[in-house]
């Protein structure tokens, strides 16, 4: 019964999608609005489609309904309730429901917000794309993504999740806020095919989307930091990012994003770089699904894949389809496009805007490279290479350091043209500031050329951002926090932060192993470990087997943890300060022939500033995004002039 | 807010004044800087340990069981074998690379993470900074198109004007507006 | 301004999709799912050094086996298909008993109570390597368990099973046979 209710969900999203988009496509051509209402009212059937379908997922997972194949694969009896309900995107074909279901939120969102507007061509253009996108994320569902297929013979238990994923409560919340981000961004780009295609490529549809793109772009960032966070909770050896090219596949759509968001500004005050922006932010939208490509296709050996199916080729498809889409649309509306307008001096906010567009966009060629590298190396002579964490670190380096240098000069250059007498005035504090930070550095401990650096940057970059926030509320209190320019900041810092983190925690480790036995105390890193011994615990999920070590006095337990199904992960437990953390990790546990249990112990400089510095992001794009007092509507079927230069 | 160091006719030496001061500032940052980074470079006992050698090491060699792995990530068998071979290797001294050799020997090129600066794999290395390079000069290029634009719509326009009376009126007035709004 | 390059756009859009198709080109041609490569490099070399200590306390060269055939091949108690294969590598070493035709087998990263325990279950009196073994796997390319080596009498590695599928004495005994009717050839 469920497999057949989840089809009927299923199917009943496919077909509203495709009838919703040729309803309003006819709508458009007879620029008949009450068609076109109708045609919106199918988003609510795509949404209830997928919601019904999802929630008849999960009622069959919680049933332990093993006649469903995705339960009889990933359910179990033994796994808990919050782990239970996140089985849902635990594997492929769950995943591209989650996927499904938030498309359909995103969609109705859109109804609602524009609905006094249906009858502009734009929002109607717009909501033909994303029924497109519907079509085929659905189509997938109907078709080789199907989670809910019949097993013959259902199994008395299930496979139960894949023991790395089901080992952590992060599971539950890192795939919905990462795929809030990459669904996120269909809106805008939905927005800038309807755009290319009405020929209305002024500022309209630019403005309209901005929070949209913002709102993307944080579920983004929260995905991603969420991300790093489990891998660091999991892996045992002090990493949250290991260059893998699952992880850089979700990195590159964030880089190109962050560009957009920035280059968006010039347009918005110069009615310049428009072939630019519309490029970027499709290119946000492309880089999406080649990223769900490589993580779902298995082309590009990773640890995070998923397993390998079909819907690869398909995935690929789609992705070339858009492309080709996006370069014909752009093409052929090339000379609408294009303004007339120059930039007065390269020391400006719009200079640095386009430096920063420049640096991410170097930035995302380097880590696309290097991850498909190995592919081309192949294709041309046969050998197999690898390209790893020494490649990125050595080339992403310098061209964080310069973002960070940018960081701390861009806030205080203003529109169209600076002196240097300006900067130097402006830019008094913020270098006290990193010099400041500097001299703290190296009177804390911290040694080495380039980590100095980068923390004298950092400071250098938070002084900037700290005068423009201090400077917003001494003049309008409170609301000095909120809106672009101030919750910018705020993402910047956040930013900061975790560009110390990162330099501090990998500069600064300090890893080794021990093999103990019970009643051992050994001393490591200006840290005293006592080993208590071994405990065993049995629950209906898993059976643990854990050491109790003390650190300074507090009690860690990294334990190693056996699945019913045969599955085992080994699980660090971490002590988090302000300052440092050390994790334990077992490499080899105590057995009847050898009484030494092996620990490797990983003690790490501000790890936790990397958690909080994500959080700050995420606060900072809520205040961007939060309506401040000029609120416009400019919906205005109009191009922005692009006749005359700016005057 | 942002004061401009104008001079002022009333008190023709505070400007110069605050100039010099401003410079000295930059000056003293400057020096506070650099002393703090040659303390930090000098005084950085440079020399890993041996653990931190292999450490180091480890993280270059892909575990050859296992998918997108170093040895220092794996704990399986082979992962552990090739960290203790390692931690023998550094100890009876051999170099870093003499290490990453062997190892290419016995396995293949694909178990180093660090990709090869010769032959077809240096073009990783290559292109990105040239196409950083061309990208940039790009840039620099439509920098100087736009000045040379705006120099040709700006050459007739008398920008030198000073700003009258009128003027400096209808400013204060939008001013004292906003402050009231 | 806009009049002299109507048609920068158009070429540079064509430029990116071009680039765009490549790129899709290679990625569909790729393969999936793959592992590692095999790390086949010691095939047709000198075999490596192998130096250590047997079970039974005795020191062992295998460049003493040069002129005849031998057989490496790595082994533990904990992994399955080693103690699968284990029978065959019995039957091995009782056809060729004295006729020159070797097996040597290297114990990794297992316990010296657990191996005797476990030949003396199971029968196998060649020699088998224990203690330091790290090194011989690694120069061999050792990467998971078990693999075996057959070794040439001028003391090349010829070729190299990884797992326990195919390892059966008649395999070995057919390939001793191929390569030396080719040699002499």
């Amino acid at each position: 019964m469920h497999v057949i209710l989840g089809d009927l969900g299923v199917v009943l999203a496919v077909a509203a999608s495709l009838v919703g988009m040729i309803v309003l496509l006819v709508g458009i051509r007879q620029r008949s609005e009450e068609i076109l209402r109708l045609g919106a009212r199918f988003t609510w059937v795509v949404l209830g489609g997928s919601v019904f379908a999802f929630a008849i997922l999960e009622r069959a997972l919680f049933a332990n309904d093993f006649s469903v194949a995705y339960v009889a694969s990933h359910g179990s009896t033994t796994t808990p309730g919050l782990l239970k309900f996140a089985t849902a995107w635990g594997a492929l074909e769950g995943s591209i429901l989650l996927w499904g279901v938030i498309l359909g939120i995103y969609l109705v969102v859109v109804t609602v917000k524009f609905q006094s507007r249906l009858s502009d061509p734009l929002v109607s253009w717009a909501l033909v794309t994303m029924f497109g996108v519907c079509v085929f994320f659905f189509g997938l569902m109907a078709g080789p993504a199907d989670p809910f297929q019949r097993v013959a013979e259902p199994p008395l238990q299930g496979g139960g999740l894949n023991p790395l994923l089901a080992d952590n409560l992060l599971m539950a919340f890192h795939p919905p806020m990462l795929y809030a981000g990459y669904v996120g961004f269909t809106v805008p780009f939905a927005f800038a095919i309807a755009a290319l295609v009405t020929g209305r490529v002024g500022e309209g549809w630019l403005i309209e989307t901005r929070r949209w793109s913002l709102v993307a772009w944080g579920f983004l960032t929260l995905g991603i930091v969420l991300g790093a966070w489990w891998a660091y909770d999991i892996t045992g050896w002090g990493g949250y990012w290991g260059w893998d090219p699952v992880e850089n596949a979700s990195l590159l759509p964030w880089l190109t994003g962050t560009a957009y968001i920035h280059s968006v500004m010039v347009q918005e005050r110069r009615g310049m770089l428009r072939v630019w922006n519309i490029s970027l932010l499709c290119a946000t939208f492309a880089l999406t699904i080649l990223g769900t490509f490589i993580t779902r296709s298995g082309v590009i050996a990773s640890v995070h894949a998923f397993s390998v199916s079909s819907i690869g080729p398909m995935l690929l498809g789609f992705f070339a389809f858009i492309v080709a889409l996006t370069v014909g649309l752009i093409g052929w509306r090339g000379e609408r496009l294009r303004s007339p307008g120059q930039i007065d001096s390269p020391i400006s906010r719009e200079g640095s805007f386009l430096a920063n567009n420049l640096l991410f966009a170097v930035f995302a060629f380097v880590v696309l490279l290097g991850t498909v590298f190995p592919l081309i190396v192949e294709a041309f002579n046969g050998n197999r290479i690898a390209v790893g964490t020494p490649y990125f670190e050595r080339m992403t380096m310098p061209i964080g350091m310069l973002l960070l240098f940018l960081m701390a000069v861009a806030p205080v250059l203003p529109w169209r043209k600076a002196g240097t007498e300006l900067l130097r005035h402006r830019l008094q504090w913020p270098a006290w500031m990193g010099v400041g930070a500097l001299v703290l550095s190296v009177l804390v401990g911290a040694r080495g050329f380039f980590p100095l650096v980068a923390f004298g940057l950092a400071g250098f970059a938070a002084g900037a951002a700290l005068r423009q926030v201090f400077l917003a509320t001494r003049r309008n209190g409170l609301r000095g926090l909120v809106g672009r320019t101030n919750g910018g900041m705020i993402v910047h810092l956040g930013v900061i932060l975790i560009a110390v983190a990162f330099a501090a925690s990998n500069s600064y480790v300090r890893q080794a192993e021990f093999a103990l036995v019970e009643g051992d105390v050994i001393s490591f890193a200006d840290h005293e470990l006592r080993f208590i011994g071994l405990e065993d615990e049995v629950r209906t999920d898993k059976s643990i087997t854990r050491a109790v070590i003390e650190v300074d006095g507090d009690q860690l337990n990294p334990s190693i943890n056996r699945f019913p199904n045969g599955g085992q992960t080994e699980k660090p437990s971490t002590r988090s300060s302000f300052t440092e953390n050390v994790q334990l990790s077992l490499v080899k546990l105590a057995d009847s022939r050898s009484d030494t249990t092996v620990v490797k112990v990983t003690v790490q400089p501000l790890i936790t500033w990397f958690w909080t510095g994500g959080g700050l992001m995420v606060l900072g794009t809520a205040l961007s995004a939060f309506p401040t007092r000029w609120s416009r509507r400019p919906t205005d079927p109009v191009s922005a002039a692009a006749v005359s230069a700016e005057a | 807010m942002a004061k401009a160091s104008v001079t002022d006719p009333a008190n023709p030496t505070s400007a110069t004044w605050r100039d010099q001061w401003r410079w000295a500032s930059w000056l003293l940052m400057a020096i506070v800087a650099v002393a703090a980074l040659i303390v930090g470079v000098v005084d950085n006992d440079d020399a890993r340990t041996q653990g931190e050698r292999v450490a180091a090491i480890s993280a270059t060699i892909l575990c050859p069981q296992c998918t997108g792995q170093t040895v220092a990530q794996s704990n399986v068998a082979i992962a552990r074998t090739i960290r203790a071979d390692i931690a023998t290797r550094v100890s009876e001294g051999e170099s870093d690379d003499q290490i990453r050799q062997a190892y290419i020997e016995n396995y293949g090129e694909w178990i180093i993470t660090n990709p090869r600066a010769s032959g077809l794999t240096s073009l990783v290395w290559i292109v990105p900074v040239v196409a950083a390079g061309l990208a940039a000069t790009a840039l620099a290029f439509a920098f100087a198109r736009w000045r040379k634009a705006l120099r040709l719509v700006t050459a007739d326009t008398d920008t030198t004007q000073a700003a009258s009376d009128a003027d400096r009126a209808l400013v204060s007035d939008a001013r004292d507006r906003r402050k009231r709004a | 301004m806009t009049g002299q390059r109507s048609w920068a756009v158009p070429v540079a859009a064509a430029a990116v999709g071009l680039v765009v198709a490549c790129f899709v080109l290679l990625l569909a041609t790729s393969e999936t799912g793959r592992g590692n490569p095999q790390s086949i490099q010691v095939i047709g070399k000198v075999a490596p050094e192998v130096v250590a200590t047997t079970r039974g306390g005795d020191g062992f060269d295998l460049s003493e086996w040069r002129g005849d055939w031998s057989v490496v091949n790595f082994f533990a108690t904990w992994c399955p298909g080693c103690v699968l294969e284990h029978p065959e590598l019995v039957e091995f070493d009782r056809r060729h008993a004295g006729d020159g035709t070797r097996l040597v087998s290297v114990v990794f990263e297992d316990e010296l109570e657990r191996v005797n325990e476990f030949f003396d279950d199971n029968g196998g009196d060649w020699p088998v390597l224990v203690g330091d073994t790290g090194r011989i796997a690694t120069e061999f390319g050792v990467t998971a368990m078990p693999e075996t080596y057959l070794i040439s009498p001028s003391g090349r590695v010829v070729t190299k099973w990884i797992g326990a599928t195919g390892v059966t004495a008649d395999a070995l005994d057919d390939t001793i046979a191929e390569l030396t009717a080719s040699a002499d050839g």
